[in-house]
């Protein structure tokens, strides 16, 4: 008897499914129509090798996905229950730098509310001031600087400080799908892009994320960080944090939602159902992404996704 | 010469460890996240005197000082002290190398620290709840399978031998340290020893006394990660039988094939906890064999493991459950 | 001793007790006299060398 190992994952989308294996890193994108054996044996986790095709069982042991064990004991290997954690309350702080009072104000904010990730956007070479300013504190543990200065990109990364180049493509798009556990576990629960997160943009004034509308403070107000305390605890910073793509008209029928960051924000139908106004640049409906040979938009398929209802001439 | 004022805490809980473990900083955030009351003792930057004691009342006052800062712990609210690795340094001053070289001086330092460090260990088992073991936290290896018998647990054939000719012919065996691995070092390269199989060909008539199990043929191993009552398992498939066409991928032997959640029967479970109460531990991984017949063999346990990988293989980040079972105690 | 084989070759003679002859050998890397950063955290008074970084796609 052998089992599935429980690092395999199987998603599956409306035309195409992800296989992936966090052990080896391996991913397949597969065709619905391939992936029936696969997702039964998934479903089952056990089963004997003469149930399965030779070609299959060679796959799966060559990748190591599976493993050799006994029907007496399959009831002691338990289903893994993915569950994320974490041990900050906000995890990433985002700056728009305009000024060195801001740039103080936002470090004492991650030493208050002790945030990890500090996101820096700008252009000036404020690499040194940045250096200093964190050398003696344990929050943020690292910041990022994010830059389109040509000469700053230049600059080698120092220990906490990695200097990274701003990315002009869409936000979702083929290079930023990313297999990784901790990004998948969170996207079961959570909106990866909003959760966690706090932006202040150049002008002082704090949001979930740049996209956002909601405006809760201003960093130039007294008793800032009192105040920052008090509204990452609402129920309306905290908006989209639970609005994972399971609950997201289109998302829920894409092989990739598990492993994308989606900057769109969503908006609320029904308690449980959620849209986008916009389309992102993959269509899960015919698995092609935006200017790819045979691309077509999700709205050109006949498919409707607003305020008012979700309906497709396609069977889903 | 530094001048610096000390600062006073009165924590509830005191965690005591090396600052080369990679858990410990995520328990401490943990801690921290959780609004715990606690103190931390940084096994090796950290040098610790007894400041104050009255045996009438049983007040004590621990003054810790390091590089930078000291503080003044007042004992007296502390309800937990977990010491997750490492032995604590007490303050001896320096005194001149002429004196060092006496015997009778070092053996002085030597018991005097050595008193101190049992007093402490004494003292707060005696009114807390202490979670880990106190010093070198070295268990006897030997002591451990005669008494994992005893809790009737099954242990592959175990042999302590001088001639390694008394042993049966066709049968394999492996070799175990009696206690730790040698680690030697020589031409920029270091040698470390490992459990493995037996090649009776290597020895000479005599040897040194030497541990020596039978080989036990295994289905996978099992590992099990025991704090307080929370128990957390994964068995270990290193690797599998060839059944057909040769494998294309270079796999790393070193690396086990898979690991898997696991959970262990009950029966085993409660082995488990006599046996740690026999050994008076209270947390500690624990290694296993299942075979072909279904059988669980006891191998060891390791008092101080690291546990992060087999949370991870479970889908628990362990060291959030560590402070949880901490502050609940 | 250079290799595995050596090892063996001499410690065979010692006598030793049988797990000493189960070796694996690492290169040893030099010791490195630059200043190696740490991250100071205030919750453990303990100074360490990793960090937590970003694990996705932030903005």
């Amino acid at each position: 008897m052998y089992g599935i190992s429980s690092n395999i994952t199987l998603t599956k989308g409306y035309r195409k499914s992800i296989l992936a294996n966090f052990g080896s890193r391996d991913i397949f994108h597969i065709n619905n129509t391939e992936v029936k054996e696969i997702a039964t044996l998934f479903e089952q986790r056990f089963f004997e090798k003469e149930e399965v095709s030779p070609e299959l069982f060679q796959f799966l042991y060559d990748h190591r996905m599976i493993y050799k064990t006994q029907k007496k004991i399959q009831h002691h290997f338990p289903k893994i229950n993915r569950i994320y954690e974490s041990r900050h309350t906000i995890e990433f702080l985002i700056l728009d730098y305009s000024n060195d009072t801001t740039l103080q104000k936002a470090i004492e904010i991650c030493s208050a509310i002790r945030i990890p990730n500090l996101l820096i956007r700008g252009n000036k070479n404020i690499i040194d001031r940045i250096r200093n300013s964190i050398s003696n504190l344990s929050y943020p543990e690292s910041v990022t600087f994010i830059t389109s200065n040509p000469s700053l990109l230049k600059l080698k990364n120092l220990f906490r400080i990695v200097i990274q180049e701003e990315d002009i493509q869409s936000f979702v798009n083929r290079d930023t799908i990313d297999l990784n556990p901790i990004l998948f576990t969170e996207s079961l629960s959570y909106h990866t892009y909003f959760h966690k997160k706090i932006y202040i943009d150049s002008n002082g004034f704090v949001k979930n994320t740049p996209e956002s509308k909601e405006v809760f403070l201003n960093i130039k107000e007294s008793n800032f960080i009192e105040k920052i305390k008090n509204i990452i605890i609402t129920k309306e910073f905290r908006k989209y944090w639970k609005v994972h793509k399971d609950l997201c008209d289109i998302c829920k029928h894409c092989e990739f939602r598990h492993m994308c960051v989606d900057n769109r924000i969503p908006f609320q139908r029904i308690p449980k159902e959620w849209y986008h106004e916009n389309e992102c640049t993959y269509n899960p409906f015919i698995s092609k992404w935006q200017g790819e040979k045979g691309y077509q938009s999700i709205k050109s398929l006949g498919i409707r996704s607003t305020k008012d209802e979700f309906s497709s001439p396609l069977k889903i | 010469m530094k001048t610096t004022t000390s600062i006073t805490k009165q924590p509830e809980i005191l965690i005591i460890s090396s600052e080369e473990d990679s858990n410990y900083k995520s328990i401490t955030e943990w801690l921290a996240y959780y609004k715990a009351d606690f103190f931390c003792i940084n096994a090796y930057s950290d040098i610790l005197s007894i400041h104050s004691y009255d045996m009438q009342t049983q007040e004590m006052s621990l003054l810790i000082e390091n590089q930078n800062q000291e503080f003044i712990i007042d004992i007296n609210n502390v309800k937990t002290v977990f010491i997750r690795k490492g032995i604590l340094n007490f303050k001896v001053n320096p005194i001149s190398d002429a004196l060092l070289k006496q015997h009778a001086v070092l053996d002085y330092i030597y018991h005097y620290e050595k008193s101190l460090n049992e007093f402490l260990e004494y003292y707060f088992r005696s009114r807390c709840n202490v979670i880990g073991l106190w010093g070198a936290a070295f268990i006897n290896k030997l002591i451990v399978l005669e008494e994992a018998k005893k809790v009737d647990f099954k242990i592959p054939e175990t042999f302590l031998k001088t001639n390694l000719n008394t042993l049966k012919t066709n049968t394999s065996y492996i070799s175990k340290t009696v206690a730790i691995p040698l680690i030697t070092t020589s031409n920029h390269k270091k040698f470390m020893t490992y459990t493995g199989k037996l090649d009776f060909s290597l020895f000479p008539k005599r040897i040194m006394t030497s541990l020596i199990q039978k080989e036990i043929k295994k289905l996978f191993e099992i590992r099990v990660f025991v704090f307080l009552k929370k128990i957390y398992s994964m068995a270990i498939f290193s690797q599998m039988n060839k059944e057909s066409v040769v494998d294309y991928r270079v796999y790393n032997n070193d690396t086990p094939y898979l690991e898997e959640p696991y959970t262990i029967p009950n029966y085993l479970q409660k082995k488990i906890l006599k046996l740690m109460e026999v050994l008076k531990l209270n947390t500690g991984s624990f290694d296993f064999m299942y075979t072909e017949d279904g059988e669980y063999y006891f191998l060891e346990v390791n008092p101080v493991g690291q546990f992060g990988h087999l949370g991870r293989v479970c889908g628990v980040d362990l060291n959030k459950v560590i402070a949880q079972e901490i502050i609940s105690l | 001793m250079k290799n595995n084989h050596e090892y063996i070759t001499q410690l065979k003679k010692y006598g030793l007790p049988a797990d000493v002859l189960n070796v694996n050998s690492f290169p040893i890397k030099q010791n490195t006299t630059q200043k190696t950063n740490h991250l100071y955290s205030k919750i453990s008074r303990a100074n360490w060398n990793n960090f937590i970084m970003p694990f996705k796609k932030i903005i």
